[in-house]
């Protein structure tokens, strides 16, 4: 079966080598051969290099034994040259094929076996003489027909799965004359469109695979465009760099399909027990894919995975990649996060980058927070609504005495304010002084954010004023005192503070 | 501390700094230097009048022709503010983050200094002309990690320094155990309570240092479920009296792909919950994920303010967001909304608003080169309201370089006044990365639209801002790049 098959792809190739190496391109005036029909008793007077596969001597014929009858009188002048010959990767060779039908003619004859009318020494006619042709040159280049007159093809279809491709085609390395635009119109298998073929073309790919059936439309740089790690794979090793796959592939980024063992739930937490297998791991990353996410020494694992280098394939890029939960919101909602975990935050964070938020206060004001401030541009004119909803707390970085009051003072908002303008955020509220208490207990730090102590105290102290007593009735005296009898010495007369 | 104190630890930690980064096998120093410096323009409010025989009504409330509402005293003025010329201030700041190792095994220093200078004393902090954030030792074991210095702490109680030691034992593992203790310092301030920040800021201040204790115990039973437990007390020095004595509860968990926390703080003084929260976020099929929050709010007072004794109150709150992601196209599209309700005062009557709301969407697109992203919040609640969203888009030009144009427009509302107003702005920003140094800056025009005011008042008002930031050094095994825009 084996043989057939082969038999099945020469006679294909034939076909193919028919069309494609000797049919003329190009060329001014074109040979008919039925036109001459009678004139010529043996193809070999014009194609003597054929049957030694001559390429030179394709066409031993020339111009001038042409004009021996195109003269001008006895026949018109033609302006006749060899073809140009179509560059292929397919492997046919006349004398190849030839000697294989004679082989197999002798075999079957040694056994006994009569040699079949079609499995006799062949003609050139016997492929290329036209189905309806009659005469002896009624040729035209080999048609699928002829070969499968003799050759049962098995494949169902090209580019079938299980074929061997170099049955019929040379490695692209062989086929230094195809041009690189005939290399990208190459028609691509239909497995390889498969979802499954990316993540899985390399399982159990041994190297005369690679060879067989890889190379004939691959070259090494079809693998560096994804594989960081292709010199540590002994089956790209047989593949060549080429120059005009190169070429194809220069603006083409690679491609990384996801694992599903990168989709499993816990993956993120759990990849450290893949760690044995980093060989697996370097097919699509780079170290730089640790550390996007692990700072710090950990030089055992990273020395095994391939660093980017110029030019070369940039693997999966994780710079950014989040954690789970790391939604843009985790930016202000990562509390637990951070302070439950000792040591996870410092595998991406420096420390000093807390501070970049918490502790800027005064730097690029005005900008965006995309700019490495924390609130958005505009915000010092519109922070009011926001410093009452508290979706952020102010105080967990501003102070309200020293950052907002100061600021509320000069600005002519609050009660100490800049020449001319005293509390101006409450103006027009003649009756404020009245209603304010419960506003005052909803938004204490919006007042602490303007008023100060003593503002309070004119009335709420039990020393002098008013008297009017602030406590809620939710209010623990005794809770406080016992915390800090120097509070309640603000607005009581202090009993004996000494010895507590 | 006196001002002198922070100079003198600075310069200790520079020069020990500097000790350990000589340049032998295995040291290194890594960090970043930056100056950065921001012009603002300010329309304070001043004070305007009439005679009250000249403004027509009745009453104490009227309105002027042009709607300009005032407050009118009988045979007197009727007054309202507006605003005045501009006042343009600068502040210019510089910054040096470094961390140093090599000298000693296991040992490093870092050190996050801060020189601040304003043009006037009109942006505040800007007379805190040195501060240091941080500047401390750390001797990092397996099992100990030991840091002595101006120490930064992130934990349940949030973001904060202060002068003194810690100790983490991680020897009882899942568990760790970690204790301080040391000189408080103010939060937000990078100074001590008796800083003259304070002094300056407040008729009363604290007149003592505070000292500082706490404990935390750490729990990681695996890589998916911590938790931590903290209590920490602040003291006067003098021991008269406790600034604050709270704790803090955390725990965290991740479930399959979904994330779950809860953190609680708790002010023992008050027997009062500052916050509670509780939030799960999880990624859905089809590039959706979802996140869901619960939370309980009351603020927070230390001891040395009379603020806690107005028995505070808080809100309770929920929260739902809906984000839907396609990464290869580059776009983020997100939206949610929540509820919130403001606990009793026991004060009836106020005609306050006893609930509020919220609802927000916004969207991110990051395509060939091109970004954009736009967000509108809507958000009701008690003392004021906002209705309004930003737009911004731009092109890099690789890591850490480009150009954006920006534009925003709010409707603030005030309910305990400075009335409605709209804030719109235009601004232009940049960056250029080139190696470790990136320059930003940006400007931005913005205008004030305040109904009841003055209608020929002039509110625009502009800010520009510029600076430059370089990374040095190497990490010892990694170099990464810049984590920058």
């Amino acid at each position: 079966m084996r043989r057939r098959g082969s038999a099945a792809a020469l006679a294909f190739l034939a076909l193919l080598a028919a069309t494609g190496v000797l049919l003329p391109l190009a060329g001014a005036d074109r040979f008919s051969h039925t036109e001459h029909e009678g004139l010529f008793p043996s193809c070999l007077g014009c194609h003597l290099g054929i049957p030694e596969d001559a390429e030179e001597e394709y066409y031993s014929v020339t111009t001038e034994d042409c004009a021996a009858c195109h003269d001008g009188d006895k026949a018109e002048l033609v302006d006749w040259d060899e073809p140009l010959r179509r560059a292929t990767n397919v492997s046919f060779s006349h004398s190849g094929h030839a000697n294989d039908v004679a082989a197999e003619a002798a075999a079957d004859e040694e056994a006994g076996e009569e040699a079949g009318e079609e499995e006799g020494p062949l003609s050139c006619g016997s492929c290329h003489q036209t189905v309806s042709g009659q005469e002896f040159m009624d040729v035209a280049a080999a048609e699928p027909a002829g070969c499968i007159g003799c050759h049962a093809h098995q494949a169902p279809e090209h580019l079938e799965t299980n074929e061997v491709c170099t049955d019929c085609h040379v490695s692209l390395s062989a086929a230094a004359r195809l041009p690189a635009e005939r290399i990208s119109d190459f028609p691509e298998p239909a497995d390889h469109e498969d979802e499954a073929f990316l993540p899985e073309h390399g399982d159990g790919l041994a190297p005369e695979d690679l060879a067989d059936n890889c190379a004939v439309c691959h070259a090494r740089e079809s693998c560096t465009r994804c594989h960081l790690n292709v010199d540590q794979i002994d089956a790209a090793s047989v593949l060549s760099a080429d120059f005009r796959v190169a070429g194809l592939l220069a603006d083409s980024a690679g491609e990384w399909p996801e694992p599903a063992s990168h989709l499993q739930a816990d993956y993120e937490f759990e990849h450290a027990a893949a760690l044995d297998s980093l060989a697996t791991c370097a097919n699509c990353h780079a170290a730089e894919s640790c550390t996007a996410c692990h700072q710090g020494p950990r030089s055992e694992f990273l020395a095994q995975l391939p660093a980017r280098s110029p030019g070369g394939p940039s693997g999966i890029d994780l710079a950014g990649a989040r954690p789970p939960g790391h939604t843009p919101a985790f930016v202000t909602e990562h509390r637990a996060a951070a302070s439950t975990s000792e040591a996870s935050c410092s595998t991406c964070h420096f420390e000093a980058e807390c501070a970049d938020c918490h502790s800027r206060q005064t730097a690029d004001i005005g900008a965006p927070s995309d700019s490495r401030g924390f609130h958005p541009g505009n915000f010092v004119l519109r922070h009011g609504a926001e410093a009452f909803t508290v979706q952020s707390t102010c105080s967990d970085c501003h102070s309200a005495e020293a950052f907002c009051r100061d600021c509320h003072d000069r600005s002519g908002l609050a009660q100490g304010g800049a020449a001319g303008a005293v509390g101006a955020y409450h103006d027009a509220q003649s009756d404020w002084l009245i209603r304010h208490g419960s506003a005052a207990r909803l938004g204490m730090e919006a007042c602490a954010s303007c008023h100060q102590q003593t503002s309070c105290l004119r009335c709420h102290s039990a020393k002098f004023g008013l008297r009017v007593n602030p406590h809620g009735p939710g209010f623990d005296p005794q809770r406080v005192a016992d915390r800090s009898l120097v509070s309640c010495a603000s607005c009581h007369f202090s009993t004996d503070l000494e010895g507590i | 501390m006196t001002p002198r104190r922070p100079y003198a630890l600075a310069a200790a930690a520079l020069a020990l700094s500097a000790a350990t980064t000589s340049p032998l096998m295995a040291q290194g120093v890594r960090g970043e230097i930056s100056i950065r410096g921001s012009s603002l323009e300010l329309r304070p409010l001043v004070r305007d009048s009439l005679p009250e025989s000249s403004v027509s009504g009745q009453g104490i409330r009227r309105v002027l022709p042009d709607g300009t509402r005032t407050t009118c005293t009988p045979d007197l003025f009727c007054q309202w503010f507006a605003s005045s010329s501009p006042e343009m201030f600068s502040v210019v700041t510089q910054e040096i983050r470094a961390t140093g190792w090599g000298f000693v095994p296991r040992l490093s220093t870092h050190v996050h200094l801060r020189g601040r200078y304003g043009s006037d004393e009109f942006w505040p902090l800007t007379n805190q002309e040195f501060e240091a954030v941080a500047a401390y030792v750390n001797w990092e074991h397996p099992t100990l990690r030991a840091r002595g210095g101006r120490i930064t702490r992130t934990d349940g109680l949030g973001y904060y320094n202060f002068d003194g030691a810690s100790v983490l034992w991680r020897g009882l593992a899942p568990m760790w155990v970690e204790l301080y203790g040391g000189w408080s310092l103010a939060r937000g301030l990078n100074a001590p309570r008796t800083g003259n920040l304070l002094q300056q800021a407040d008729d009363l201040p604290p007149d003592e240092r505070g000292l500082i204790f706490g404990g935390q115990l750490g729990v990681k039973l695996s890589p998916r479920v911590s938790g931590t437990v903290m209590y920490q007390r602040q003291i006067r020095s003098d021991r008269l009296a406790l600034y604050s004595e709270r704790a803090s509860l955390d725990l965290h968990a991740a479930v399959g792909r979904a994330s779950l926390g809860f953190s609680s703080e708790y002010d023992w003084a008050n027997d009062e919950f500052n916050e509670i929260k509780l939030r799960a976020s999880t990624p859905l099929p089809g590039g959706f994920d979802v996140s869901a929050t619960a939370r309980h709010y009351s603020p927070f007072f230390e001891l040395w303010t009379i603020w806690g004794a107005f028995s505070p109150t808080g809100f309770d709150e929920g929260l739902l967001s809906v984000g839907w992601s396609n990464t290869p196209a580059g776009i983020r599209l997100e939206a949610g909304g929540g509820y919130r309700d403001y606990e009793d005062t026991g004060i009836t009557a106020s005609g306050l608003r006893e609930n509020g709301w919220r609802a927000f969407t916004g969207f991110r697109w990051q395509g060939e080169g091109w970004f954009a992203n736009g967000s509108y919040a809507a958000d009701v609640g008690f003392g004021a309201a906002r209705f309004g969203g930003d737009l911004s888009a731009g092109r890099t030009f690789g890591e850490g370089t480009f150009l954006s144009v920006r534009g925003s427009r709010t409707q603030t509302f005030g309910e305990l006044r400075f009335n409605e107003q709209y804030v719109s702005g235009l601004g232009v920003d940049g960056a250029l990365t080139v190696g470790e140094a990136t320059l930003t800056a940006g400007a931005s025009v913005n205008r004030l639209d305040g109904r009841e005011r003055p209608a020929d008042a002039d509110w625009t008002q502009t800010r520009v801002y510029a600076g430059l930031s370089m990374r040095f050094g190497t990490e010892p095994s990694v170099r990464h790049g810049s984590r920058g825009p």
